[in-house]
């Protein structure tokens, strides 16, 4: 099961109400998004980060900058397509700033190791192929294979998260997905 | 559909991502395509590895309080901060600048009115209130005594177009009136007659 499940219209209809009541003073609205959205948030940050304070530092950052700019939030814009574009950019200036930082063993590439499952996985080679080349993927490729692969969002979604159309978002899929294979199978660098 | 064109949508199309007719063609190339039916294959298998890094739900790896913390967290961070609310979202400044607006949109107008008016709009009206107000035809020449009161005032005021009265026209229909009253009058006064004009008025 992936992190987060696609959100129903219904969910979507929650938000926007939630949205409208913030807007007419109700800030309790406002903590009722957090709690619908701070377990996603906090994941999608820390695929691109090393550690949990520094997703929890993303997530913090995330949801003041959305409570500072909810008023001019477009009527018809997703409130989660947004928060996850807020969060996606602020994880990458992070990700950025902290370049010179020594990575750890799989930075930018959080896989809980108790997650691991059974099948192919259990070859520990295998595995540490796959992350070595989650690893490696450019900062694009990899958000698009996050909120794709992880989030479970469709490639519409995905690309207005990611700033970029919907097919420049299926192609960056492709090629980060041919990258992990290339890895998989022993050839690393391949682009 | 060539293999170029499907190449780079096979990724999404293992992963189920496609829709519609770009699913139908993408779908139809790969069946008649054997290269590309088995990298879809390859792709699905690492698409299903990476997926399985990531399961069981994540969510369920953090307990309660790590959450409670996060969102006590986000609440103090949060209340730090002010909603940066639009302008145009202000009910007071909005008002205040369609005050505003509507007040400068006022002032243009009336620029507007004093500047062509003259000109164009108001022209017609002049010149019929010039045809109310024209002095009888005069002769080519003739004595200042001759004059009545009507062709005097036209007189004064070719020679005096600003001066201003409650009852005089406005000032940009003396400027329409004036050419076609000096063609007439004032080419044929001389020093003598502008000081009689001057006097009589």
């Amino acid at each position: 099961m992936a992190i987060a499940e696609r959100m129903p219209e219904a969910a979507r209809g929650e938000d926007e109400l939630l949205v409208d009541r913030f807007r007419e003073g109700d800030a309790r609205a406002f903590e009722e998004l957090v709690r619908r959205h701070q377990r996603a948030v906090f994941h999608l940050a820390r695929r691109f980060v090393r550690d949990d304070d520094e997703a929890k530092d993303v997530a913090q950052r995330t949801f003041v900058k959305a409570y500072q700019g909810l008023h001019a939030l477009r009527g018809g814009a997703a409130f989660r397509t947004w928060l996850f574009r807020i969060t996606s950019n602020l994880a990458l200036n992070h990700l950025r700033d902290n370049s010179r930082v020594r990575p750890t063993e799989d930075a930018g590439v959080h896989i809980p190791v108790e997650a691991i499952g059974a099948d192919r996985l259990d070859d520990e080679e295998r595995r540490g192929q796959l992350l070595a080349g989650l690893g490696e993927l450019p900062p694009k490729q990899k958000l698009v294979l996050e909120l794709r692969v992880f989030q479970e969002l469709p490639f519409r979604e995905v690309a207005e998260i990611a700033g970029c159309t919907e097919n420049a978002a299926k192609v960056n899929f492709h090629h980060a997905v041919k990258r992990l294979r290339a890895f998989i199978e022993g050839k690393g660098g391949a682009k | 559909m060539t293999c170029a064109k499907a190449s780079e949508l096979l990724a999404a199309f293992a992963d189920g991502g496609l829709e519609g007719n770009e699913r139908d063609e993408v779908a139809a190339h790969v069946r008649g395509c054997d290269a590309c039916s088995e990298e879809v294959r390859v792709l699905r298998e690492v698409l299903a590895d990476t997926r399985r890094l990531a399961a069981p739900d994540a969510h369920t790896t953090k307990d309660e309080a790590f959450w409670l913390d996060l969102a006590r967290d986000i609440r103090v961070a949060v209340a730090e901060s002010r909603p940066t609310i639009p302008w145009w979202r202000l009910p007071a400044i909005s008002a205040a600048f369609a005050m505003a607006a509507a007040a400068v949109l006022w002032v243009y107008l009336k620029g507007q009115a004093s500047v062509v008016g003259p000109v164009a709009p108001v022209a017609p009206v002049a010149a019929e209130r010039k045809a109310a107000h024209a002095p009888p035809p005069l002769p080519p020449t003739y004595d200042i005594d001759d004059l009545d009161a009507d062709q005097l005032a036209a007189v004064n005021a070719a020679l005096s177009p600003s001066r201003a009265d409650d009852d005089d026209p406005p000032e940009d229909e003396l400027a329409v009136a004036s050419p076609a009253v000096a063609e007439n009058l004032v080419e044929n006064l001389d020093d003598t007659d502008l000081a009689r004009v001057a006097t009589a008025l």
